[in-house]
């Protein structure tokens, strides 16, 4: 191998632009040297002449060409008389007194530097077996390490290394497949790095295990690396064929928000995904939020589409899709509940988190079984390289995680756990009512990786959260969440790799009640899931990725069970029969890249549902409202037998077409099928809402969306301005019989009805990812309606009625504004249209008591929400040695002090009807927490 | 919940707290009043349907009747038995006894000719009410217990309505009383009385109970209310109860009607929904009909508690009765005075009562306004024929 000289610099005396100088004027100067002969000495007499004109003259006389940084030169003025000197003897005369160096390499080019002397030769042992470690940078800047075909350590201190890809293969077609994982500096994969050659064009992301597969054309270029919250990474390849290469990534601690634009800005217009919202940890923890309490939920409400339910409640609505039509995924195990004390928190630590990804329109064909969209909650790795924490004291929870390296690194471990002590608070209150409360939450959380060779990964993960309280009456309610993945990480060749997922989920809920002797109850709710998944992901070509897989859901739901407490109880012990079903499917998309402008994605999922017994069925008079009259008898399904199947495909498909360097056009639709329902009549999500799986009579949810988007980059990509407007018709999804009794129901058919729904809107964003003020403003017009209108029930005359996510107007800015590298400030801002309401319309008099009489379902809307949100976050001092590094954030919520209703409701009291409103935050809150980490 | 929060809010030494303001909706004036029917069909007894519309919810006027409507109680062999309207509004038929194994609607027409009808109904015998029962609660007040049960084949939905009587007395004692015909004072009769009185009060909530998930048709010891120590409890208290079973239709329109209008105010309310029960308008089915009219018999109950099984201290009534806690003491005047005989005049137009003389200087007189005086004015005066 013929070592290509390249001027290596120390990085902080030359800049990129520099080096750019540099190259420049070695060209200009070969392209002045004069075909005379060349010789190795140098004659002449110079008089306070400039090391230009010197260098130049070298150039015309000799075979020695002059590469230098003018500006470190300038200063500089030669005299002397040499009469066949050697050119070395020459030099060391002339840059003697400086601080200048040279070096000659073997074609007598020189190069001349401030500082440091460039290397053109390598190390003796450069070809040997892999060095142990990385050679101090300073004294030898080319480390060693194994080139060619096998894998190639890029560690972030050797930048100016050139790294031979596939050496001895012969490309078929000028062509070559990098592979190659990018990590940070402990070890933990970088999730969505683009990684791109010359052009950010033909760039790819890396995956979730932080791996990445890359077509280059075969010859020497540059690789790019660039990441959020990480320093640029340039990498330069000599490919000579496929490959591999990994790469290190430096953290960005200070110039975080300048990288993070640099990553959004390729992804906002080159990435085929519309309507996708990805969120660091970093930026989340800078918005301001109740309690003081980073919550990824409550941002994820903030970003144009997501409407909240109730303020204090984290169940959100996505483009008019209802709350249960949310798949969220905890390292892909499902979370039912992802909630703690009816909503006010989140149900994960944010510590652990590493980010989350929400598609609202074009929903990639491996994920499926949810109508509206997916939240991907992404774990951090642990810590490759040493043992740290975390942790945070807040005034009414407390967190801490804790990671470390498994294996002399070859894999990480990180645990987090969270707690409140608002039961210890309420028993200290003089209030008997209240210290017989009890309301508390916890929940832990575990993960590991491990690293079995360079093709083969584990990963396993574990959640458990759980919530008890007890309200000053005599029910106590309690939640728990358990999930848990393990996933193997297979690479089959550099263009082909397989993920294979097994997964866990369970939420229960229990209610127990023993006010009165004879009615002392309990009742339990338990929803299991265990699931199989194969991902499997083929670069076929630079123009085709494809990726497709196979998975299988069984279900398992103990839709409630009451049974008596104490020997007083009248109560009959009743279970209902348990629910059984399994949900398969199957996909391949395929991302096509048919011009270096446009980009096609074509999915399909085929999913298959089938309701399992043991099982009996009530079957129901036809053509009426199935009720408990109209029973006729009912059939029994023995067990493993199917009861309903229901099958169908959905459709996936994506269009990106740049219209320029900084425009882009995107298209969409998607279809959705969803099997398992929530069932609640309250409009927020309670821990006793049911989950109910399709049978016979309640049929698969589906839904269409057809979406469209323009994006637009301007000042130099640090403002991105989009549109994005959907169509979108839900079918089969649930509605509910007035006075509908969901707990304990052994048939549910009887009190709900099948709706149809549709929804439509435009969504504007203007975000600023740069500076020191950034942040994002957005405006949102969604309609969602509502229709009833089937044979046997109507609600509302069988019209169209808004849903209860229907809110058309809605505003919301987000802004940060750093003042320094410790004092920050954020921001939020956020109007929204009152949701619907079914409002009182008049009264009567029945029994000798005042009554009300109600509007038709959601005539109605309760005033406007808007709310003020303002925080400070202090970081400490930024010395590297110390115990822990903390930092302080001070935060206000609802500034205005403005009273959002929360709810409205009217009461009858002695005779008259009242209406009031509950602002459950009504007045400005304010928080400090303090954070750590160590 | 919010009350939770708030404690926990203020105890984690936060200045802020949930709110609850006053709401009033921006509705438009509904022109749409709807029929209302109140009432059922007594198969063993008088059967009483009152017809009214709805109104505002602003305004506070009282229902207004639907009058001169032809109403009748018809069974599925078609046969009719109408009722009598009186006073306007008030339809009722007479004491009968309806056969058990058919069913009934009842119909009406109102006075513009718009035909009413709700659906055949069996009919529902209640069964009798076992015993209702009275403890001590912990603050002293008393909980009252019910105790029932029927055929495991009978209706297990229960709804109980209830009187409460207790017997309370004005602020002052009037022992002397104004005669008009001599323009004096004299001595005020026992049947003249107007320190002692008996408040009835109707119960306002809904009360409903059933069997369903239990074994038996029984429901024993069921809590039917809890009365705080007050005026109430004072002298004696006595409960008329009664039990009315019905279908599980009957009784889902109740819950339902209790939930939108009762049971609010807590973080997760239930949606309130348009409740309308089982009156159909015959030529438009999608009319709003207000009201169910059940078809079942009545079974009551009474309890009385006396006076002297309360606890003492019992509680004091002047200052735990809403109506005398305001009474200023009265004024007295000396007999003959100018004051006096304006008194007298006072007395004579009924704005103010004599009370009795001063018991060192008699021919010093109180007198007492009504207010504080005439217990008649929250009550009656007459002893009830059930209390001891």
């Amino acid at each position: 191998m013929k070592p290509v000289p390249t001027p290596l610099l120390r990085a902080q005396s030359l800049s990129g632009a520099a080096l750019l100088l540099l190259l420049a004027c070695g060209r200009q100067a070969y392209a002045q040297q004069t075909p005379t002969a060349p010789t190795a000495t140098l004659t002449g007499t110079f008089q306070a002449v400039s090391f230009a004109e010197f260098a130049r003259r070298v150039a015309a006389t000799t075979s020695y060409r002059l590469y230098f940084v003018p500006a470190e030169t300038d200063s500089l003025r030669v005299t002397l008389a040499a009469t066949g000197q050697p050119v070395p003897e020459v030099l060391r005369q002339v840059l003697g007194p400086t601080r200048l160096h040279f070096s000659i390499d073997a074609d007598n080019r020189v190069y001349i530097t401030a500082g440091e002397t460039v290397q053109t030769q390598l190390p003796t042992n450069f070809f040997e077996a892999p060095a142990p470690a990385l050679a101090p940078m300073a004294t030898a800047p080319a480390s060693p390490g194994r080139p060619a075909s096998g894998a190639a350590l890029a560690g972030r201190t050797a930048p100016g290394r050139v790294y031979d890809i596939g050496l001895g293969q012969a490309p078929a077609n000028g062509k070559a497949t990098l592979t190659g994982r990018v990590r940070d500096g402990q070890g933990e994969s970088v999730v969505g790095a683009l990684v791109y050659g010359e052009l950010p064009d033909n760039g790819v992301s890396t995956d979730q295990f932080g791996a990445y597969t890359l077509t280059l054309p075969v010859g020497r270029q540059r690789l790019n690396v660039r990441s959020l919250g990480f320093k640029n990474a340039t990498r330069q390849v000599q490919v000579y064929g496929s490959g591999r290469l990994d790469v290190e990534l430096e953290v960005d601690v200070t110039s975080l928000k300048e990288v993070v634009v640099e990553a959004e800005k390729a992804k906002n217009l080159t990435s085929l995904r519309m309507g996708v919202a990805k969120l660091d940890i970093k930026d989340i923890k800078q918005i301001p939020t109740v309690f003081g309490e980073t919550d990824i939920l409550r941002v994820v409400l903030l970003l144009p589409g997501v409407k909240s339910i109730g303020e204090g409640n984290t169940g959100f609505s996505v483009r008019g899709g209802g709350a249960d039509q949310n798949l969220v995924l905890y390292n892909g195990a499902v979370v039912y509940n992802p909630a703690h004390l009816f909503g006010f928190f989140s149900a994960f630590n944010a510590d652990m988190l590493k980010s989350a990804e929400l598609y609202k329109s074009a929903v990639p064909a491996r994920y499926g079984g949810r109508l509206s969209s997916v939240l991907d909650v992404v774990t951090r790795d642990g810590n490759r390289k040493q043992f740290s924490g975390a942790g945070g004291i807040g005034l009414l929870t407390s967190r801490l995680t804790l990671e470390g390296p498994l294996a002399h690194g070859k894999g990480s471990w990180l645990v987090g756990g969270r707690t409140s002590y608002s039961n210890w608070l309420l028993r200290q209150l003089p209030n008997r009512n209240l210290n017989n409360s009890a309301a508390g939450f916890s929940d832990l959380s575990g993960h590991l990786a491990y690293d079995l060779n360079d093709r083969n990964s584990l990963y396993a993960t574990g959640y458990f959260s759980q919530d008890r309280f007890r309200l000053a009456t005599d029910t106590v309610y309690n939640y728990r969440n358990l999930a848990g993945s393990v996933k193997w990480k297979h690479t089959l060749s550099n263009k082909l790799y397989g993920v294979l997922t097994g997964t866990y989920s369970r939420y229960q809920y229990g209610l127990r009640s023993d006010r009165t002797a004879t009615t002392a109850s309990e009742l339990g709710y338990n929803l299991n899931q265990g699931g199989l998944q194969a991902d499997f992901t083929y670069f076929a070509s630079a123009k085709h990725t494809v990726e497709a897989g196979a998975s299988t859901i069984l279900y398992r739901i103990n839709p409630g069970q009451l049974t008596q407490v104490g020997d007083q109880s009248l109560v009959v012990n009743t279970t209902l029969a348990r629910e059984q079903a399994l949900e398969s499917a199957v996909y391949v998309s395929d991302r096509f890249d048919v011009a270096p402008r446009l980009a096609l994605e074509a999915g399909l999922r085929y999913s298959l549902f089938s309701a399992l017994g043991p099982r009996d069925v009530l079957t129901y008079q036809p053509g009426l409202s199935r009720s408990e009259q109209t029973v006729t008898g009912s059939t029994r399904y023995g067990s493993g037998q199917a009861l309903a199947t229901y099958q169908g495909p959905e459709w996936r498909f994506s269009a990106n077409y740049k219209l320029t360097e900084n425009t882009a056009l995107k298209a969409s639709y998607n279809r959705t099928r969803q099997y398992i329902h929530q069932l609640t009549n309250t409009t927020v999500v309670s821990p006793t809402d049911n989950w109910k799986l399709s049978d016979g009579y309640i049929l698969p949810q589906v839904a269409d969306q057809l979406a469209l988007g323009y994006y637009r980059n301007l000042r130099a990509n640090s403002i991105e301005v989009s549109v994005e407007a959907y169509y979108k018709k839900l079918y089969n999804f649930l509605d509910y019989k007035d006075g509908a009794t969901l707990l304990l129901n052994p048939h549910l058919e009887t009190d709900v009805v099948n709706a149809r729904g549709r929804a439509y809107g435009a969504e504007f964003l203007v975000r600023k990812t740069t500076g020191k003020l950034n942040g994002w403003l957005s405006y949102t017009y969604a309609r969602s309606l509502v229709q009833v209108n089937t044979a046997t029930d109507q609600v509302n005359s069988g019209n169209w009625y808004p849903s209860n996510y229907d809110k058309p107007h809605d505003v919301t800015l987000v802004g940060n504004y750093r003042f320094n590298r410790r004092v920050s400030a954020s921001v939020n801002f956020n109007y929204s249209t009152g949701r619907p309401i079914t409002l009182p319309l008049s009264q009567y008099y029945l029994n000798g008591v005042l009554r009300v009489f109600y509007s038709e379902r959601n005539q109605y809307r309760v005033p406007d929400y808007y709310r003020v949100d303002l925080a400070f976050n202090l970081e400490g001092n930024h010395k590297i040695k110390k115990l822990a590094h903390g930092s302080w954030t001070l935060a206000i919520y609802n500034l205005l002090g403005r009273r959002n209703p929360y709810s409205i409701y009217f009461q009858a009291q002695q005779g008259q009807l009242n209406g009031y409103q509950l602002s459950i935050f009504g007045q400005p809150i304010p928080t400090v927490t303090y954070n750590f980490r160590f | 919940m919010n009350r939770l929060l708030l404690f926990l809010l203020v105890s984690a030494g936060l200045a802020l707290g949930g709110c609850i303001d006053r709401y009033v909706p921006d509705v438009p004036p509904s022109a749409q009043a709807n029929l209302v029917v109140d009432g059922f069909i007594n198969p063993l007894g008088r059967s009483v349907i009152k017809l009214s519309r709805t109104f505002s919810v602003n305004t506070k006027n009282t229902a207004p009747a639907e009058a001169r409507a032809q109403v009748a109680i018809q069974d599925d062999a078609g046969r009719r038995y109408p009722l009598a309207e009186n006073p306007a509004g008030t339809y009722t038929a007479g004491p009968q006894a309806l056969d058990p194994a058919r069913q009934y609607q009842l119909r009406l027409a109102t006075a513009q000719g718009r035909e009413y009808a709700t659906d055949l109904m069996p009919v529902v015998l209640t069964p009798p009410i076992d015993s209702v029962t009275w403890k001590l609660t912990p603050v002293q007040g008393i909980q009252v217990n019910l105790t029932t049960h029927a055929a495991a084949t009978a209706a297990r939905y229960y709804r109980w309505e209830y009187d409460e009587t207790y017997q309370f007395t004005a602020a002052y004692q009037s022992a002397l009383e104004y005669e008009a015909s001599s323009n004096s004072l004299v001595q005020r009769s026992a049947a003249n009385q107007l320190f002692t009185c008996w408040r009835t009060e109707p119960s306002t909530a809904i009360l409903q109970g059933n069997t369903a998930q239990l074994t038996q048709n029984t429901l024993a010891d069921a809590p039917l209310l809890t009365v705080l120590p007050s005026s109430k409890l004072r002298y004696g208290y006595s409960l008329l109860v009664r039990q009315l079973a019905q279908t599980q239709a009957e009784y889902t329109y109740w819950e339902t009607l209790r939930k939108s209008t009762e049971n609010l105010g807590t973080v997760n309310d239930p949606l309130p929904g348009r409740v309308t029960g089982n009156v159909h308008a015959l030529a438009d089915t999608t009319e709003p009909v207000l009201g169910y009219v059940g078809v079942h018999s009545v079974a009551e109950k009474r309890l009385f508690v006396d006076g002297a099984r309360f606890p003492t201290p019992r509680p004091n009534s002047v200052l735990n009765d809403p109506f005398y806690a305001a009474c200023a003491p009265p004024d007295g005047a000396a007999e003959r005075s100018p004051l006096y005989l304006i008194y007298l005049q006072q007395c004579r137009g009924g704005f103010l009562i004599p009370l009795s003389r001063d018991p060192i200087v008699p021919s010093t007189i109180y007198f007492g306004t009504p207010a504080c005086v005439d217990c008649r004015l929250h009550g009656t005066s007459i002893k009830p024929n059930y209390w001891p």
